[in-house]
């Protein structure tokens, strides 16, 4: 069973979700405590709001049920009413005050995407988030100068080919600034506030 | 001041009151007077929503008026609001509300003069009355009955110039026309849910439509397809293009559309998720691009090679262009209004002012004047043309290499097929650009490589000094771009320079740039302005011209001339206005005065069927009175300390939406699971824009580490520690956060302060977060190291200018720092551990043997009496061995 999501198959068997489970294989264990375990410290506890709206003690008690169960506990959503406010507001407090980390899917999709991530994520190294994935240089002052409100790629294509280097662009004048297609008054200003204004 | 401008000020005193007015009529003279009324008291006045400039034309007009600087605005009881920025939730609202809530005496007046502002949405008006607290409303349009009539006193002197386009903008603008129609029709063919009525293309040649369509999608912005966005962008981009056609210089122009194009076909290297505009392959698309070549030089496969004259330019014998750079049509036509001026002026030195859109215009129209008076030979480009030609050529150069340059270090990366496909598509559309059909280094300033090529050819082949002509000439060009000042050298310059073939490259220094502003006309002012709303309604009467050119259209300036005249009757002023026969120009100026007036037509009709809001009061504090008999607090047992509370990190604040499970947000869940118990992720949506997190259509078949839903369940695998706040709204996460402090105790703002805090510095500090995000977004720079940089460099410019050797040696110091401050807490851990000297942990041992028997020693201890095995005598139930 390590690679496999189980499925509590006495409660869930007629979920819609499962069908759009396409990436991880899942066996039914009636055994677990949570609706799906997707890992060896990981349970999922299962709601849609529509049925939380007619039933709204059922995930109370399965709630209850859970105490001292898992390490990560997700209380996964499904949003699929138009009228959610009241119910998220109160489903989120449930899910803290209880240990309960909450997801939220708006489609059986994406509900069921969220369980191949847990499962395929499981032993992933957390570097993903850690660090930036590699760019090259483009890249880095593309996503560098864009930080700057209203400087767009095109524009920073225009910076480099005038200045050549992060550099030559920080020490550009206003007026060399001024001259370059699409830089307008605004523009240059912010720029150049970008590289002035002490941090 | 007008007559309607004292009625203006007059109504505004006597009541609390929302003043619409339109542009031009002298809002800011308006406002500057009321100013000036309330700072000669003791009354404290706050101004929102005014900007820096603006500001200072304040403090400016009001030391001209004699106010002692101890009175001015510091001093003043009272409030008065301006713009129309104004709206439900905003901070405006927040500081208007607390205002009216203590101070019930005091004003609030707001002004405006952006009429359109008021028309979109539902009962704007009515809903600005609220959010500002009033009842009242002033219209004052344009139209008006004594607006009107004040303004049509002068006589008018305007002569109006349509100055047809040439052919070949003609034909650029119907085929940017011709692609935003496609574009728009795309994007009503994929969203058929859209309000159609507004996605017109009259429409879309406002700034404003951007906004239209981003309010018309944002509430189903998740379910958009991905082409759909792009080509909503894509609009964006046409409609630049078609502005910058009318404004920009044909070599400028032709060079926009270059970069755009090639920052818009997908790099190679790069997954093509991002999709291609599709305006790009369009036949009209290759028209505009191919015409926009024209108007600067002709290859030889071009029809009108042999038919145009021009210099012609050759590169390695084989490529042959000839320049044929076209004027814009308006510059000649600015040429004989001077001209023409020049005859009518009627005294020596009469002002002449020429209005622009924008510094750029405005510092071309200047080189222009220059150049104009000087000869020229026949056939010989003006020599602004000459120039900007020469720049376009280096930047040709320079576009060139970074192309280069990416390819190769993508192909580094990654180097298989799928990517060698996407170069070549890339190639193949972006093959209009004339870099890259060409191969090699594009030909240079012509007179330049002749030059060289005679001064060099005793030494070595022809072929090999070209391109070293070439290769320095680039080198130069781009030297002499990194000068100051637009004015750059002169002609005459070059070729004395060219027949010294001694003289170095290098030489071209700052002594070689002529100053700039050399004497048009002597005996005439002739001064270039840009237009800028509120600065500009001082700048008429500062310069008092005679002769006013309207180089750009602009309806508010046609106003700020119409209120000049009527307040000067004894000034025979002249205006030419310039505007381009049958081009968006045209039509944007157009459509500019009648939106205006619609939204006038549409005020004046809310106001006279719209419900008067009533001033709220304050509304008594039921929270309060709730919480205090509140069950909860055991029947009133415990006492609450004060209001609930929430702790608010100033630090993130103040942060632009910090980029959210990145590096940063990696840090600060370590962060906050090292010092709270309960650590939360608020993940907060926009009211107005859908409440979801990943759109249908970005979902990918398979499970792909980049989505944004990975990366959120990759950190609660990793800190499982950390919940989960969803929120759809800044209201909902308000009444979550009061939900959840119902269990909680009241945090202690000392206490919070010091949580994770390494020093208090650290707290008080306040950040400009856009440099700092572009700090922490450079290579190597972590979230450790980038606090030492921020600490030891003033900004960023001062950061670029350190050497290799010194950021080295920071970064270096950093990691000795962190090691010396690791073991110095290892130590101090080590003297926590009570210690004792030696001398007294030997005295304590001999205490401890003198007093203790042992009784297995019985040499000193005597006999084995008493028996240790005998049962103990007296209190203590135990034996020591």
């Amino acid at each position: 069973s390590g690679n496999t999501i189980l499925v509590n198959f006495s409660r869930q068997k007629d979920n819609p979700i499962l069908k759009h489970i396409h990436n991880v294989p899942w066996e039914h264990d009636d055994a677990i405590k949570s609706d799906f375990a997707v890992g060896k410290t990981t349970g999922v506890w299962f709601l849609s709001l529509r049925y939380h709206r007619l039933n709204p003690g059922y995930i109370h008690d399965r709630i209850g049920d859970a105490a001292r169960t898992y390490v990560l506990r997700i209380l996964l959503i499904h949003v699929d009413v138009e009228n959610y406010h009241e119910a998220l507001r109160e489903l989120n407090r449930t899910a803290i005050l209880n240990n309960f980390t909450l997801v939220l899917s708006w489609s059986k999709e994406e509900a069921a995407r969220y369980l191949e991530t847990f499962k395929v994520l499981e032993h992933t190294p957390p570097d993903l988030i850690r660090e930036r994935s590699k760019e090259d240089y483009a890249d880095t002052l593309e996503r560098s100068l864009t930080n700057v409100r209203s400087v767009n790629k095109t524009d920073v294509l225009t910076l480099r080919t005038h200045f050549h280097s992060l550099k030559g662009i920080a020490n550009a004048k206003a007026d060399q600034l001024a001259m370059c297609p699409g830089f307008g008054e605004q523009k240059v200003k912010r720029l150049q506030q970008a590289f002035v204004q002490p941090f | 001041m007008l007559e309607f401008q004292k009625q203006i000020l007059s109504e505004l005193v006597d009541q609390d009151a929302l003043l619409i007015m339109s542009p031009g009529l002298g809002l800011f003279t308006i406002f500057s007077s009321f100013i000036n009324l309330y700072t000669k008291g003791n009354h404290l006045v706050l101004i929102l929503n005014t900007n820096q400039d603006q500001n200072e034309a304040i403090m400016e007009k009001q030391t001209t008026l004699g106010i002692p600087p101890d009175q001015q605005l510091q001093i003043l009881d009272n409030e008065t609001t301006s713009e129309s920025r104004v709206r439900p939730n905003s901070m405006e609202e927040l500081i208007l509300r607390i205002y009216r809530k203590e101070n019930e005496q005091g004003f609030i007046k707001a002004l405006s003069d952006q009429p359109e502002q008021f028309t979109t949405g539902f009962a704007p008006l009515e809903n600005t009355l609220k959010t500002l607290q009033l009842r009242t409303v002033h219209l004052w349009p344009r139209f008006q009955v004594v607006v009107s009539e004040n303004l049509a006193k002068a006589s008018a002197d305007v002569v109006e110039l349509r100055q047809p386009m040439t052919d070949k903008m003609d034909t650029i603008q119907k085929a940017l026309v011709e692609c935003m129609e496609v574009t728009l029709a795309e994007v009503r063919r994929q969203n058929s849910m859209v309000d159609i009525e507004d996605f017109t293309i009259e429409n879309s040649f406002f700034r404003s439509f951007d906004m239209i369509i981003r309010r018309q999608l944002d509430p189903i912005w998740h379910r958009i397809s991905p082409a759909t966005k792009q080509l909503v962008g894509d609009l964006s981009t046409l409609r630049k293009l078609l502005s910058y056609l009318t404004t920009y210089d044909p070599v400028s122009f032709y060079y926009q559309l270059q970069v755009v194009i090639a920052s818009n076909t997908s790099r190679d290297g790069v997954s093509t998720r991002q999709y291609q505009s599709q305006w790009l392959f369009l036949d009209a698309a290759d028209k505009a691009i191919t015409t926009a070549r024209k108007r600067i030089y002709l290859k030889k496969n071009d029809m009108e090679y042999a038919r145009l004259e021009g210099p012609i330019i050759t590169a390695d014998g084989k490529t042959q262009l000839k320049l044929v750079p076209e004027e814009l049509p308006k510059w000649n036509l600015l040429h004989d209004i001077l001209n023409e001026i020049e005859q009518d002026m009627p005294e020596e030195g009469a002002p002449v002012l020429i209005m622009v859109n924008g510094a750029r215009t405005c510092s071309q129209l200047r080189q222009y004047i220059n150049g104009m008076n000087k000869p020229t030979q026949e056939n010989e480009p003006k020599p602004i043309l000459t120039r900007l030609i020469q720049w376009f050529f280096s930047l040709q150069k320079s576009i060139y290499q970074i192309q280069q340059e990416d390819s190769t270090s993508s192909y580094n990366t990654t180097g298989s097929s799928p990517s060698s496909t996407s170069h070549t598509q890339a190639s193949s559309s972006s093959g209009k650009l004339p870099m890259i059909k060409r191969g090699s280094a594009p030909p240079n300033k012509r007179r330049r490589v002749r030059g060289g090529s005679l001064a060099v050819a005793a030494s070595s082949s022809r072929s090999h000094s070209i391109v070293e002509a070439l290769k320095t000439d680039v080198q130069e060009t781009v030297d002499l771009l990194n000068e100051p000042g637009p004015g750059e050298e002169e002609e005459e310059e070059e070729e004395g320079k060219e027949q010294d073939p001694m003289v170095d490259e290098i030489t071209l220094g700052k002594d070689d740039i002529l100053p700039e502003f050399s004497e048009v006309d002597p005996g005439s002012i002739v001064s270039i302005q840009t237009y800028d709303n509120d600065i500009n309604e001082a700048l008429l009467e500062d310069l008092q011209p005679r002769f006013i050119i309207m180089y750009d259209p602009n309806p508010t300036f046609v106003r700020r001339i119409e209120v000049y005249r009527a307040t000067h009757p004894e000034l025979d002023v002249r205006v030419y206005f310039m505007i381009y026969e049958n081009s968006v120009e045209e039509q944007n100026y157009l459509s500019m005065i009648r939106k205006e007036k619609q939204a006038f037509e549409r005020l004046i009709r809310e106001k006279s069927i719209m419900a008067i809001p009533m001033p709220q009061r304050a509304t008594p504090q039921q929270d309060a009175f709730a919480r205090a008999v509140s069950t909860r607090v055991a029947g009133g047992q415990l006492r609450s300390k004060g209001p609930p509370k929430v702790i608010v990190d100033m630090r993130e604040f103040r942060s632009s939406l910090p980029p959210i499970l990145y590096g940063q947000g990696f840090t600060q869940c370590e962060n906050m699971c090292l010092h709270y118990e309960l650590p939360i992720l608020l993940i907060e949506f926009d009211e107005n824009k859908s409440f979801s997190l990943q759109s249908l259509s970005d979902m990918r078949p398979n499970v792909q580490l980049n989505d944004l839903s990975s990366k959120l369940v990759l950190m609660t695998l990793t800190f499982p520690k950390v919940k989960i706040i969803w929120s759809s709204s800044p209201h909902e996460t308000a009444s979550i956060f009061d939900e959840l402090k119902k269990a909680e105790e009241e945090p202690e703002m000392d206490k919070a302060v010091l949580v994770g805090a390494e020093s208090t510095d650290d707290l008080n500090s306040a950040y400009n977060m856009t440099p700092q995000d572009i700090l922490r977004s450079l290579p190597g720079v972590t979230s450790k190291n980038y606090k030492i940089l921020m600490n030891h460099v003033e900004n960023l410019q001062q950061l670029f200018d350190l050497s290799m050797d010194e950021l080295k040696k920071l970064i270096v110091s950093e990691a000795k720092l962190r090691k010396i401050l690791e073991l110095n807490d290892k130590l101090k851990e080590q003297l926590e551990i009570p210690r004792i000297p030696v001398s007294e942990a030997s005295r304590s041992l001999i205490d401890f043997c003198q007093t203790k028997p042992d009784l297995m020693v019985p040499s000193v201890w005597g006999s084995r009496n008493p028996d240790p095995f005998a049962e103990p005598v007296g209190e203590c139930a135990c034996a020591l061995m």
